[in-house]
């Protein structure tokens, strides 16, 4: 029993180091040719791969969906005292540090200044060298501690516990260990909350996102936003169009959300984002992969599921 | 006696070639200043008698390109013309274009090369030849020699004067083949004009022509196809540039066919390769192919890993 467990974690934690190594790699490719900005992907990771064009435009209609959903997520809840941004499996993901950018910037609502807590987890062996990496970047140790917190050691060696930036380890599966870990760091269960999972959920079994899903909405009492970014499998038309409409009734059934959409990256990349951005990164770099663009980016799809209490915070945020 | 010489190195150079082995830069050099002296001969639309075989893409997939020779008759056994995007994309692009030159210089008469879009200097630049050939020589001369005879390859094909062969489409500035004779080739492919739009257009399910999503060239209609086709006594346009999953695709009424020969393309598309067989009486044929067994591919060749959004 113990070692059937083992091997399956092991078989995780590798899929999961590839998938946080090729992520970085996108981020990386992406942000170098200013698809969008990201000064941070760069600090983790020494490879100077460049992407093809077809990648590094996913890549871009990734980020700048999830992030959009973000800030209207912000905007939303601009009058809050609180909000949590979650991101179980978050690797190497430097949202948080891109966030205090959008803050300085003034893009993010100016009263929730210090009043947003991003919390990330995942394996102990990424959790450790993100940390490693991090304490050797005055420049983001200084970003994670308030003013307030400056004499406090809030980087330790295997988690971070600022006010505003809350890193463990621990195998997202065990529920009841991800409400005890949050509670011990003081994470509010009764802020708005957002989760983020990209790529995440495919390498895990049915059973186990369900139950990550279903226990993520009993934690969080407070209004739940939940962002899915995820491959779909089958090859044909049908099979994806099912899994799309299947991807919101399991947001709906078994992760409590009383509202749920989903669409495919093809959708969102020619009707959902910003066609003025769209427009600049268009004009990036040569683009020859129309046939294969539209393969790719089926296979992709976002989904968002809701439960918020209020309407007029409900309508303001979609993707 | 120096002839003799080159004949020898020729035959050398394609075993070494088809075996996947790339030769020496100052061969290559030698090879791309003989390719010159033939393709500078060649006419912008050459002319070409049936049988031949009609090929679309192959993008540096060189294992593929074998399974094609197999699939198809290997040159000179069969008579070939390639619709141009020798390289760019796959793994082999050096070995690929460097195979389907010597074959032009080998057998001048029974294989014809066209340019496509990728036969560029800024293309390559983006999609792997620029990169490939740096590595595998250490310098650029080789990506210099080849994006030098890239200029002199023709810009298309007619054959027994009844079927056109261009690797993109049609342009608005073209009405007849006698325009496309008159155009100045020897140049990088120009960002718009005809030149241009011969590499970059799309036939589509519209009526008359529209912008293109790639940012050059056109998409052109079915009417369009037909007044061209009428015009210049055309029965069949055979162009690539696009991938179809089912190796080809006819359109408007079989008066133009989309052909493409790289099978598995990127190492990720999971579809299927055609090439195009023409008898003596025009009768079309289309052959399918898959992708190389791995087993076939060698040690050299083992099947990259392709990019995903993980």
């Amino acid at each position: 029993m113990n070692s059937f467990i083992s091997r399956r974690n092991l078989v995780a934690k590798t899929m999961q180091q590839l998938r946080h190594q090729t992520m970085l790699s996108s981020l990386k490719s992406a942000a170098n040719l200013g698809y969008f900005k990201d000064d941070y992907s760069q600090l983790f990771l020494r490879s100077k791969k460049k992407l093809l064009p077809i990648m590094n435009r996913g890549t871009w209609a990734r980020v700048f969906s999830i992030r959009s959903i973000l800030l209207r997520f912000l905007n939303a809840y601009q009058n809050a005292d609180k909000v949590n941004i979650m991101i179980p499996g978050a690797g190497y993901d430097t949202t948080f540090f891109c966030l205090q950018d959008l803050m300085r910037e003034q893009k993010i609502p100016q009263n929730l200044q210090g009043k947003i807590t991003v919390i990330e987890i995942d394996f102990f062996e990424v959790i450790s060298k993100k940390i490693q990496i991090i304490k050797k970047h005055q420049n983001l140790v200084d970003m994670i501690r308030l003013e307030s917190e400056q004499d406090i050691e809030v980087i330790h060696e295997k988690h971070i516990n600022s006010h505003q930036y809350k890193v463990f380890c621990q195998d997202i599966r065990e529920i009841e260990l991800l409400q005890t870990n949050m509670a011990n760091l003081g994470v509010d269960f009764n802020a708005p909350t957002l989760v983020i999972t990209e790529c995440l959920l495919v390498y895990l079994k049915k059973a186990e996102s369900d139950s990550i899903l279903k226990g993520l909405s009993q934690i969080f009492q407070s209004d739940l936003v939940y962002v899915n970014y995820e491959m779909i499998h089958p090859g044909d038309a049908f099979g994806r169009v099912m899994i799309e409409n299947l991807e919101i009734l399991r947001m709906k059934e078994q992760g409590g959300m009383s509202s749920a959409d989903c669409y495919n990256m093809s959708q969102i990349y020619a009707k959902r984002l910003e066609s003025t951005e769209r427009h600049r990164i268009e004009k990036l770099e040569i683009f020859d992969e129309f046939e294969e663009w539209e393969l790719l980016s089926k296979h992709y799809c976002l989904c968002l599921g809701k439960r918020i209490a209020e309407p007029s915070i409900d309508e303001q945020i979609i993707i | 006696m120096a002839s003799k010489q080159q004949t020898f190195d020729i035959n050398q150079w394609i075993e070494q070639l088809k075996k996947c082995e790339y030769i020496k830069e100052s061969e290559v050099k030698a090879l791309c200043n003989r390719a010159k002296e033939i393709l500078i001969q060649e006419s912008n639309v050459q002319n070409i008698e049936s049988p031949v075989t009609i090929c679309g893409d192959i993008h540096g997939q060189f294992h593929d390109l074998i399974e094609l020779f197999q699939v198809g008759g290997e040159c000179p056994d069969t008579n070939y013309l390639f619709m141009g995007d020798f390289v760019d994309r796959g793994n082999s692009s050096v070995e690929t274009f460097l195979l389907l030159l010597a074959l032009k210089v080998r057998y001048p008469e029974r294989i014809t090369l066209i340019r496509g879009n990728h036969e560029s200097r800024q293309i390559t630049q983006v999609y792997g030849f620029y990169d490939e050939c740096l590595r595998k020589y250490g310098s650029v001369n080789v990506w210099r020699y080849c994006t030098e005879i890239f200029d002199y390859l023709a810009l298309a094909a007619i054959i027994d004067n009844k079927i056109f062969c261009v690797h993109g489409g049609l342009s608005p500035s073209i009405q007849t083949l006698d325009e496309i004779r008159a155009i100045d080739r020897k140049q990088e492919v120009p960002h718009d004009g005809a030149m241009c739009d011969l590499m970059w257009s799309d036939p589509d399910e519209i009526t008359g022509w529209s912008v293109s999503p790639r940012g050059a060239g056109y998409l052109f209609g079915g009417d369009i196809v037909d007044k061209f086709n009428h015009q210049n006594s055309i029965e069949l346009i055979c162009r690539a540039h696009q991938l179809v999953m089912e190796g080809y695709k006819s359109m408007f009424n079989d008066t133009l066919v989309t052909v493409w020969s790289a099978p598995n393309y990127c190492y990720r598309c999971g579809n299927v390769a055609a090439i195009l067989e023409l008898d003596e009486n025009l009768t079309k044929f289309y052959k399918i192919f898959e992708a190389a067994p791995q087993e076939a591919r060698g040690p050299t060749g083992r099947k990259p890993a392709p990019d995903y959004f993980l």
